[in-house]
């Protein structure tokens, strides 16, 4: 399977637009490093610690491949494999 | 003959209080990427998104084999932008107890959109623990 690579950064995230044939190199790794430096600034307003980015590796699917997709269960657990526990929760995601 | 055990709520609440009590001052975080195999299984490429807050008392006393979490505060500034797929139950001391799926439709935590972006507020309203019988 072939493999293509982003540059992912943890305020931008996957930077789609600069996918890569190859690991990308310190010069354009440096590159988008500063284009993401320019959109976000250094540091988490909140924890205070540098932004981290690094190269992700992707696999291109082939005209054959079929993405695997697992079966989900809302089980989460069995204690001591008698019985299953299930978990439900309710959240809110509001982006600035 | 079928292996059927079955379990008194007593019984269920037991086992529910010892488990989930230990989560006291705990943390709930949301994480994307792949849910690993078991809490067990150390993270590896999955990044944090958004890191919420467990009570001092994380969930009330089991009652009818359910265990229902205290007030979970809100990560008013989300840590990273990524699509959320899994959230984790942790202790005070960043130890993963329970792990658990997250999207938007048939997972164990349902959220308005999966899709969160560096210092969003993201707020879990409930979050309830059930053992089957």
């Amino acid at each position: 399977m072939a493999k293509i690579y982003f540059v992912r950064h943890q305020a931008e995230g996957l930077l789609t637009e600069f996918p890569f044939a190859e690991p990308p190199t310190d010069a354009q790794f440096s590159a988008l490093a500063k284009l993401c430096f320019q959109r976000h600034g250094e540091k988490h307003r909140k924890t205070g610690e540098t932004f981290w980015i690094k190269t992700v590796e992707v696999s291109v699917l082939g005209a054959g491949d079929v993405p695997e997709v697992p079966e989900r269960s809302l089980t989460v657990a069995s204690m001591a494999g008698l019985v299953p526990v299930t978990v439900s929760g309710k959240g809110h995601v509001e982006n600035k | 003959m079928a292996l059927n055990p079955k379990t008194s709520a007593a019984f269920r609440n037991l086992g529910l209080d010892a488990a989930f009590d230990t989560l006291n001052s705990g943390k709930f975080r949301i994480y994307d990427g792949t849910q690993p195999t078991d809490s067990d299984t150390a993270i590896g490429a999955q990044n944090l998104l958004a890191d919420l807050a467990l009570g001092s008392t994380a969930f009330a006393a089991a009652s009818s084999g359910s265990k229902t979490a205290s007030a979970i505060t809100q990560d008013a500034s989300a840590d990273a932008t990524g699509t959320a797929t899994w959230a984790s139950l942790l202790t005070s001391g960043n130890v993963r107890k329970m792990d658990m799926s997250a999207g938007t439709a048939t997972v164990n935590l349902v959220l308005n959109s999966a899709s969160i972006a560096i210092l969003a507020a993201v707020s879990v309203s409930s979050l309830v623990i059930t053992q089957a019988a």
